[in-house]
């Protein structure tokens, strides 16, 4: 906004000048009152109280939405002078004829001979010439002490006196009042007179003949002419302060409507007259009159203000479209406004503060749409007048003008959102097809629910920041250019406009932009506190921002940014985007010489696989020549931990089998596979480390130089890879890869424990031929991961009755367990005997236990191998015939390993379950018949 | 009568958003990489739609912004891929009910081309970052859906107002 006066784009409200307050000093807070001054503190803090109450009213804004009828209050001295009107004086014969000072027909005006409105016009308005003047004078009063003891006899000489001095005071109060009332009615400005008075005044019975007397003399007989005002509290003092805003804000209004009419009266005559001469062509050095376009403009764009500070919002939307249609005219012909003179320029200024206002306009009533399409309309119609005067979008000028619309809108819409105005939120509109909208709803309403016009979509300000931040660049490319052109040509491209880009910051102008940009898209992210990752739109920016600092050469300042972007560009594996910030990184540590950032960056973008060339060295030489050609600042071994980003080989862990068993070997190959289209077959590797969970240290794989150079394929067969590495040597293998090169190792491991042995990566194949390689793909889900698990034991389980059994009977039944492993176990028998049956209460009884339903941990004792143990099993069953079921686990475990009961997994542990199904029956059925037959009787 | 629609560009994203199709209409091969990060800024509305919007998401989720010379419109497949399109920003109305069509053909395109059974066959290795397969189908190898996802395009462009008068 700082681009265009301040004075053509603030709001305009009615102005009160409020004079007189300052012949009160301010009382010192920090001085104890002593008592003789205490009438005098009492005037000061009122006065005081009143010009903080008077200024918090409304504050100069250029978005001022409120409707609360208050004036714009304006402090100034009792003396102040209006502007004069008119070159010649009033006593004057000519003044009929003469124009105002600010008129393009007076000659010594600034817009002699065709200027349209000067931000000074609206300046006399806003703070040199008020709507209603307000002036505080204090009515004289005599000191109580003066006034003598109530006790002394009445003394007609001293009253006499006194009132005539009361008298003399008084008129000469009224003739000040006289001076500044002609001053001000010369004007039609209302003058308001606050007498000061004590509250022992106001009680005093002459006060209402001195006050008729100052009202005569004065001519202050018109209503809320005159007030009184003693010293009150602060909030009596708010109540006075807005009924003195309200009373004259209608006056304001009478003041703004009469200035109005007589605009409305010129411009009127105005067109009915023509009698401007036209100009010749061709001669557009001689000073040409404005022409009737321009007055047009000149009094729309009046009536357009006065409306304004009226209050009367549609009338100046109606006249300042009017002042822009007809500003759209006038910069139709080059022969009105000659492109790149002064008068051009204003013009175009002007016609851009009239566009924010009537954005702002539509923006107060949140018709958020209407706003962004007459912006966008302006944008249009002066990008396709800029291309016609030769400033198209090859030019600075032009991309300097769009970034400044951008971001006046972007600054209109900031103080908006600050206070008021609300974002639409673009949803669509899923109830659309319900059809209850269909009869009756206006056309525009029926587009609106089937859809949006992008073009006329509200975002949040940061958008329009970023828009103008790109035009800036944009502008800056153009200047660049064109700076080129001048050093190559040594043409006469020296135009002030020209002249004057020399002068700007562009970068710091973009990166001004990006940072509000990036602020507000930050202020704007709504946080998802389950996924707090939503950062793409502020990274972008940010990328920008670390772009711009990497443009003004501050290296440091970009690394900082790239650091913190390219972690999110990492975690979501879009090399697209992470790519060219890797390479502007990469630029960065160039420039500043850092060895190791230089090393680590590269070695990220040799993973990347891209063939990209970024000046004479490709990534991979690069990084061989800042090895050989730099040393490191520091001794100490330089780690560059890739874990985040992409790595340079890609490797892959596979299991052959899923699942072994402890002690057995478990077939496993590593396969390593360079970059496709890198090179990186003269990197300098030393050793590779494979490190297993098993074992504490790595098995080192060294290098050793082979006469056959890089190759596409090599198989190293690792054989069994002992758990303990004093067994192992070190192992030598040719460290080289061709572009796309595989190098596999294969081999066996084994665990005496059982355990799960892991890779990480997810998809696999297994080399089943070397010449030529074949794979097949391994396909089961964990297929780089092994399970080692323990051998089952062997157990014989038998377990003998002779079924059915019967109710109440002791029922017989053995479990015998022999061991039929090579290794002896602790065997223990647990017992379930579910009840299911209605009615039926059993017992079991094995050994010394007995229950209901179950027996846990019977022992069976330690078995030896091939050492059979036998137990017998009682079941008593009452109760309802029937099925019973009763389940017989049988644990062993292995007496050799020390169980930790912490883990029940690593236990070395079977369980045997047997389900048995005993059908039950009664031990004795009895059934009985009785037949009978009646005899007939014959 | 609302102008042709124009697509520039064509995005798909994986449900871990990662991308898997990128596809320009545009001319200008070196602004492709700013429909890049069009896509990949979008997923920050897309989440945010998705997060306000609850349980009940529609699959269309409507213009997510508009910024430079394009409209980004968003949707979300019930399997949580995303399509982002990117329209040419034109001053008219562009109607939910048009944009929705060329989503759910593009979705329709997608979901046939994830049916190829010779995505799963013989993975590379060296696609290790993703678990799903048919990141895959963005790859330069299978060219079917780049030639539908192009045919869309080219249908949506040519035809004018393609489905506003049915």
């Amino acid at each position: 906004m700082n681009a265009y006066p301040p004075a053509l784009l603030a709001q305009l409200a009615p102005v009160m000048f409020v004079a007189g307050l300052d012949a009160f000093p301010t009382p010192d807070s920090s001085q104890p009152t002593t008592t003789t001054s205490t009438k005098a503190n009492d005037f000061g803090l009122l006065a005081a109280r009143l010009r903080e109450a008077l200024q918090t009213e409304r504050k100069a804004a250029t978005w001022q939405p409120n409707k609360t009828k208050t004036c714009q209050v304006i402090l100034v001295d009792k003396e102040v002078q209006f502007p004069p009107r008119k070159f010649v004086s009033q006593e004057d014969p000519r003044y009929s004829a003469a124009h105002s000072l600010l008129s393009p027909l007076t000659p010594t005006s600034r817009l002699h001979p065709d200027g349209l409105i000067a931000p000074i016009w609206i300046l006399k308005h806003t703070s040199l010439v008020p709507s209603v003047f307000v002036l505080f004078l204090r009515i004289f009063e005599f000191s109580p002490s003066d006034s003598g003891s109530p006790l002394d006899a009445p003394d007609s000489n001293r009253e006499r006196e006194r009132e005539l001095e009361e008298r003399k005071r008084d008129a000469e109060l009224a003739s000040e009042v006289v001076l500044r009332k002609k001053t001000t009615n010369e004007r039609g400005i209302k003058l308001t007179v606050v007498l000061m008075a004590t509250q022992r005044m106001l009680d005093d019975p002459t006060f209402d003949a001195r006050l008729t007397f100052i009202r005569r003399q004065s001519g202050l007989d018109s209503p809320a002419a005159l007030f009184v005002l003693s010293p009150v509290s602060p909030s009596e003092l708010g109540v006075f302060v807005t009924s003195l805003q309200q009373t004259l804000y209608e006056h304001a209004l009478e003041y703004y409507t009469a200035h109005s009419k007589r605009v409305r009266r010129k411009r009127n005559r105005h067109s009915q007259a023509i009698s401007y001469p036209i100009p010749v062509q061709g001669s557009s050095n001689i000073a040409r009159p404005l022409r009737p376009e321009g007055w047009a403009v000149r009094y729309e764009y009046k009536m357009a203000c006065f409306a304004e500070f009226r209050g009367d919002d549609e009338v100046a939307l109606k006249h300042y479209q009017d002042a822009h249609s007809m500003l759209v005219v006038m910069f139709g012909s080059t022969t009105t406004l000659p492109p790149r003179t002064y008068r051009w320029a204003e013009a175009k200024a002007l016609a851009d503060c009239i566009n924010v206002k009537i954005s702002r306009h539509y923006l107060y009533s949140n018709e958020h749409a209407l706003a962004l399409s007459h912006h966008n309309t302006h944008m249009r119609i002066f990008s396709d007048f800029l291309r016609g005067w030769g400033m198209g979008e090859e030019t600075f000028e032009y991309w300097s003008w769009i970034a400044r619309q951008h971001r006046i809108l972007a600054e209109l819409l900031e103080q908006g959102t600050r206070s008021t105005s609300m974002l639409p939120v673009h949803k669509p509109n899923h109830n659309s097809g319900s059809g209850g909208l269909a009869a009756g709803t206006l056309e525009v309403e029926s587009m609106r629910s089937l859809g949006i016009n992008p073009s006329h979509a509200l975002q949040h300000p940061g958008f329009y920041y970023y828009m103008a931040a790109k035009c800036t660049e944009m502008r800056r490319e153009r200047f660049l250019t064109a700076l080129e052109l001048e050093n190559t040509q040594e043409s006469v491209m020296a135009s002030p406009g020209f002249m004057n880009e020399k002068k700007v910051d562009h970068l710091t102008i973009i990166l001004e932009l990006y940072t509000k940009a990036y602020e507000l898209f930050k202020k704007y992210t709504i946080v998802d506190p389950q996924n707090p990752t939503q950062e793409r739109l502020t990274s972008w920016i940010a990328y920008r921002i670390a772009h711009t600092y990497y443009a003004s050469a501050k290296y440091d300042m970009a690394i900082r940014f790239f650091e913190r972007i390219a972690k999110t560009y990492r975690r979501e594996k879009w090399g697209s985007l992470l790519h060219p910030l890797l390479s502007t990184w990469l630029a960065c540590a160039r420039e500043l010489g850092d060895v190791e950032l230089r090393v680590k960056l590269l070695i990220e973008m040799l993973g990347h696989d891209i063939v990209e060339k970024d000046g004479p060295l490709s990534y991979g030489e690069e990084l061989v020549a800042v090895l050989k050609s730099t040393a490191p600042s520091s001794d100490e071994v330089l780690l560059v931990d890739i874990s985040e980003s992409q790595p340079i080989f890609d490797s892959n862990v596979v299991f052959w089998a899923p699942e072994v068993k402890v002690g057995e070997p478990a077939a496993f190959q590593i396969s390593l596979i360079a970059p496709h289209n890198v090179p990186v077959s003269f990197l300098p590797i030393s050793s590779l480390s494979i490190y297993f969970s098993h074992r504490d240290c790595p098995l080192v794989i060294r290098h050793q130089d082979s006469e056959a150079g890089p190759s596409s394929f090599q198989l190293m067969n690792l054989t069994n890879v002992a758990s303990s590495p004093e067994e192992s040597g070190d192992v030598f293998a040719n460290l080289r890869w061709q572009k796309g090169g595989c190098f596999i190792f294969a081999g066996t491991i084994s665990s005496e424990l059982p355990t799960s042995l892991k890779g990480l990566s997810p998809r696999s194949r297994w080399l089943s031929s070397v010449d030529p390689p074949q794979y097949l793909p391994i396909e089961r889900e964990a297929s780089s991961s092994v399970n080692v698990r323990h051998r089952s034991h062997a157990l014989a389980v038998s377990l003998t009755h002779e079924s059915p059994a019967y109710l109440n009977e002791k029922y017989l039944f053995t479990i015998n367990i022999t061991n039929t492993d090579t290794r002896p176990f602790d065997v223990v028998v647990n017992v379930l005997f579910p009840i299911e049956i209605d009615g039926a209460a059993n017992t079991i009884i094995l050994g010394d236990e007995c229950s209901t339903n179950f027996i846990k941990g019977v022992p069976f004792g330690v078995l030896a191998p091939g050492v059979s143990a036998v137990k017998t099993l009682y079941l008593v069953n009452t109760g309802a015939p029937g099925d019973r079921v009763i389940d017989i686990s049988v644990q062993s475990r292995s007496t050799e390993a020390e169980a930790d009961p912490a883990e029940p997994e690593g236990q070395d542990l079977t369980e045997t379950l047997s389900t048995l199904v005993i059908p039950t029956v009664d031990p004795i059925k009895v059934s009985q018949t009785i037949s009978f037959t009646r005899r007939s009787w014959k | 009568m609302a102008p042709n629609l124009r697509l520039n560009a064509v995005a798909f994203i994986s449900p871990q958003n990662h991308p898997i199709l990128i596809r320009t209409f545009a001319k200008q091969d070196e602004h492709s990489i700013k429909y890049h990060y069009i896509a990949h800024t979008s997923l920050d509305v897309i989440e945010e739609r998705v997060s306000a919007a609850g349980k009940a998401t529609e699959c269309y989720l409507g213009l997510l912004y508009a910024m430079e010379d394009v409209a980004v419109y968003g949707y979300i497949t019930p399997l949580k891929v995303k399509i982002v399109l990117a329209l040419a920003l034109s001053d008219s109305v562009v109607r939910d009910v048009e944009i929705t069509m060329i989503f759910k053909a593009l979705h329709m395109t997608y979901y046939s081309a994830i049916s190829n059974p010779f995505l799963k066959l013989n993975p590379p290795t060296d696609a290790a970052h993703d678990h799903s397969p048919y990141l895959l189908v963005g790859s330069p190898k299978w060219k079917n859906f780049r030639m539908r996802v192009d045919e869309i395009s080219r249908v949506v462009g040519n035809t004018p107002n393609a489905v506003s008068n049915p």
